[in-house]
Order: structure tokens, then sequence, then C-alpha cells
């Protein structure tokens, strides 16, 4: 006969505790997914409310980045253009550049002589016919200039662009910075806007789990009761719920990435025809494997946070009777 | 039949398991279910509890098992004031002591094996311990046959037999039991009596409370009557 169980509390020893504890928490994240894709039906409608709560913040940041990179693209190509005067040679152009390049406010300084720029134009379509009735070249040469980053705050520019005009040999400068500066801006607000919303939209993926646990522990009311009759402690009837919650997230975060894919997919065809009437390709971006990773962790910890706040609510109020 | 050795109950030793003292329990809707009631009880004994019902007797079982706790007085378990017991230590608690309820408290969503597995599962115990102990519980109430059923395919009679192996599976010292017969006619009953008389056998602490007269006169056990609250009547230890 055994000894008196008073003496020896029945349980795991002290040695096989952490493995038995990293079993049971494996065992429960697996039996709760189990659980929850038992009811596909439901479990299915809260991750797809999660998901398009999640892919609408997440499809806004795949647009602001994609915007974003293409007006990138644009900013490596000139920022300020210098017209010289028409009868200054390539070879003065030269001169001029050469004395540009020692600026420390420029990147790259860019000659296109005016035999070139002819040429540039004559490439384009329409252009040949039109450039063959002039005798002389009506072009000046041009020097395209990149300033460095640190100098392409408007208020920089402005200061170049005066200093540049009064070189004697520059007839007028252009600045083509103005309305990349404002379409920055705008990108930043709504990256902003991403931000609120994304905000926004977690607080409601909240207020979903956290709602969708406490109807699931209203429905398992019973059995909490009972497995608090037989010594069940507090963590162990909480973990359940709180692993539905980060199942719930991670699911709903894979769906809110497989939503934007779709649709960036779909979008793919339509935005290279544009892309194509403007002579050019523009692959459009998908959500990079950081977001990627920024949207699953972020749902899970929404899922697990929102479950939590249901756990400490109302399970405290099951007590058996 | 096997041997009940399984069931790790405790030698008369004279060691107090449970000690009331002075306890009142009083609810705001309906008075004193429990009015300054005193006694003790030594490791191993088996106790009948009577009295009409609304006597008290759930009320003094529910304290036990802190259930509830008492409104003036001191219950004394195993030598652990329950009054200084804190929240988290109650599960710990609870696992000392096997409850079997009326009701039977089945999950009825959970096989048979599955039931009684609960008490073993909470506990952290491993898979084979787990299967081990189930099993010769389910073996010791004769439902060994039916560990896959459901709860609703049993009889009545077998549900109680599955709560009574869920309360017994972790080898408390103490086992409670609150009118475990009520639903079942006299030859049931007579078989759960007959369980939890051999459970008393290998020394398990035993409280049963029932309005079962006839059943309790078969036994020579001491018996509790209570009456609106108080003890009226201990017959000491037979």
């Amino acid at each position: 006969m055994a000894r008196p169980q008073s003496r020896r509390r029945s349980g795991p020893s002290l040695l096989e505790l952490p493995g038995a504890w990293l079993g049971h928490h494996l065992q429960s994240a697996a039996a709760t997914l189990g659980r929850l894709l038992h009811a596909p039906l439901a479990t299915g409608m809260t991750v797809a409310v999660i998901g398009i709560a999640l892919a609408l913040p997440a499809a806004l940041y795949v647009l602001t980045d994609n915007l974003r990179q293409l007006v990138g693209g644009w900013d490596q190509g000139a920022a300020i253009s210098l017209f010289l005067h028409q009868d200054l040679s390539d070879a003065d152009a030269q001169g001029v550049a050469g004395r540009l390049r020692e600026w420390p406010e420029f990147r790259r300084v860019q000659v296109i002589g005016a035999a070139a720029a002819l040429a540039e134009f004559r490439a384009q379509p329409g252009f040949a016919e039109a450039l063959d009735q002039l005798s002389t070249n009506p072009l000046p040469a041009v020097l395209a200039i990149a300033p460095q980053p640190v100098y392409a705050t408007p208020a920089e520019i402005a200061g170049l662009e005066e200093r540049l005009g009064q070189l004697p040999e520059v007839d007028f400068v252009r600045v083509d910075t103005q309305w990349l500066m404002r379409f920055q801006a705008i990108l930043d607000l709504a990256q902003t806007l991403v931000l609120l919303l994304a905000g926004l939209l977690g607080l409601g993926v909240l207020l979903i789990v956290g709602n969708t646990i406490r109807l699931e522990i209203q429905n398992r009311r019973g059995e909490i009761e009972i497995m608090e009759l037989v010594g069940a402690t507090a963590s162990f009837i909480r973990r359940p719920f709180l692993y539905a919650g980060a199942w719930y997230g991670l699911l709903g975060g894979l769906s809110a990435w497989f939503l934007v894919t779709l649709a960036v997919v779909a979008l793919q065809g339509p935005v290279s025809r544009l892309a194509n009437l403007y002579r050019s390709e523009f692959p459009l971006a998908g959500l990079g494997a950081v977001a990627l990773l920024i949207i699953l962790g972020g749902s899970m910890a929404l899922g697990l946070i929102g479950s939590w706040i249901a756990v400490n609510r109302h399970l405290r109020g099951v007590e058996p009777d | 039949m096997r041997s009940f050795a399984f069931i790790c109950g405790q030698e008369s030793s004279g060691e107090q398991v449970i000690r009331f003292d002075h306890v009142c329990k009083r609810y705001p809707e309906r008075g004193d279910a429990l009015s300054d009631l005193s006694f003790e009880m030594e490791a191993g004994e088996m106790v009948f509890l009577t009295g009409h019902s609304g006597a008290g007797k759930s009320t003094l079982l529910r304290l036990i098992g802190l259930l509830e706790r008492p409104s003036r007085g001191q219950v004394i378990v195993n030598g652990r004031n329950l009054a200084t017991l804190p929240r988290g230590k109650i599960p710990y608690h609870r696992r000392q002591v096997g409850m079997i309820f009326q009701d039977h408290r089945l999950l009825p969503d959970r096989s048979v094996f599955e039931n009684v597995a609960l008490p073993l599962v909470v506990a952290g115990l491993g898979h084979k311990e787990i299967g081990r102990r189930v099993r010769a519980a389910l073996d010791q109430v004769g439902l060994l046959k039916r560990e896959r059923a459901l709860p609703v395919a049993l009889s009545g009679g077998e549900q109680q037999r599955v709560g009574i192996a869920r309360a017994v599976v972790a080898r408390p010292p103490l086992v409670l039991a609150d009118e475990p017969t009520g639903n079942l006619d006299p030859d049931l009953s007579r078989e759960i009596f007959a369980l939890f008389e051999r459970f008393h056998a290998v020394g398990v602490t035993l409280m049963i409370a029932t309005h079962d007269l006839a059943r309790v006169g078969d036994f020579h056990h001491r018996t509790f009557v209570l009456s609106e609250g108080r003890l009226i009547k201990d017959t000491g230890v037979c």
C-alpha cells in the first residue's frame, strides 16, 4: 500500500517539471487549435473579421510603400536643371560642371550637351520630323544636378537656386523638386493615417477577440466549474483561452496577408498596363518579410491581449456551486 | 475483485482530518444554514451526514471543499485552517478532497476516460501515469469497458460510478459525497454504498451526506444528524 497522500503532493516532481510544463503548453496550444478548427464556421468568421480589419491598414501601407518607391526612383534624377546660355559650347559646359563638382552640396553634376539633348529629343516619337524643320539646334547645354540628400530641403534648394542663378554662364535655373516634396509630404501624411488606422483597427481586433473569448468562457462555464472543483489552478484554466486568443490573432494576421497579396496580384496587371502607357515598368511590391512578421506578431499580440482582458474580467466570476 | 490498494487512504491513526470549531454559515437571502457547528473527524473514519433537505448537509460539505467560506468559526482540514488559505492555494486544497455530487457533474462532451482523468490532468501528471491510474479507478467501479463512452450513453448508476472514479482517481485522503444515491433505485444505491464501504476498508476518510436512512441503517458507522443547521445527534465512532 502506498503512503498517505497528505505527505506527498500528487503531481510532477521538481525535476520533471520544466519538461512537463513545456509539454503541457505545447499540448494546450495544439488542443486549442484543434478545438478552433473543429468549429470551422465560427472560427472562420472571427478570423475573417480580424483579417479584414488588419488588411485595411496593411493594404494602405503597401500603397504608400509602392508610391514611395515610385517617387524614390524619380528622385535619383536631376533635382536642379541648369540651362546655360545658348552660345556656350559643350566644352564651356564641361568647365562649368567641373567647377560645380567642387561644391560640397552636390552629389552629382551631369552635362547634357546641346547635341546630346537634341539626340534625346529626336528619339522621342513625333519629335524627329519637327526638329528636322529647324536649321540650327535650338537647345542649350544643360547641367543636371542632384544635390546631396541633406541639401534637398526646400530652404536649401531655394538658396542653391539663387546662387546658381547668379553664375554668368547660366541662362535660367529650374528646380524640379517642389512637387516631389509636396508629394513626399502627402506620403508622410498617408503614412501617419496608416498608423492611426492600424491603431484604431487594432483596438477593434482587441475587442473582437475579447468578445469571442468572453462568449467562449460563457459557453464553457460548466466545464470551468468542474475543472475548479477537481483542483485546476487559475493559470491552468486561463491557458486554453489565452492560446485561443493568440491563434485567432495569428490566423487573422495570416488572412490579412492573404487578402493583401491577393489584391497585389490582382492589381499587377492593370498597373503594368498603366506603366506601359508611360513607357515604363513598375512591378508592384507586396508585403515584405519584415512587414509580414510585424503583422503576424502584432496580430498575435493583439489576440493575446484581447483574450487576456476577457479572461481576467470574466473568469473571476466563475465559481463552482 | 482486485484489491483497493490503488486508493491511497490513511490508516485510522487518530490523526485529525476535519475539525469544525463553532462554525456558522449565514446566507443573506435565507438566514443561517449552519449555526455553531463543532465536531472532529479522524483519519480513516466513515461518517454519514443525515437530516432533512435544507438541514445544512450540503453547506457543511461545501465548507470542507472550500466552495464556501464560513461566516464565523473555523474549519480545519488536514491541519490547515481554511480561513487563512490564500485564494491561490485553493486548487491544491481541492486536490486533497475528492467530491461526489448527486448530479454527477460530468462533462457531457468528454468520454468516461477523459472525465475520470480530469483531476490528474489538472495536476499535471504524465500520459502513462494518467492512463494507468484512470484504468485502475474505472476497474474499481466496474466501468473499465466503458472508458470510451460518453456520459449520456450510461445509466444513472453508471454515471454516478464515473463521478466516484473521478473523485478517487487522484487518491485524495478525504472523499466527500453529497446525496450520491439521490436519483438511484435501492439496488443501485446499495451498490454505491458497497463501493464506499470498500474505500473505507482501505483507509479513505469519507463523509457521505444522504437522507437514505435505510442505507445508513445497513452500516454501523458514525452518523451525524443535522436539523436546521445544528448538529442534533452524533452517534460517535462505532
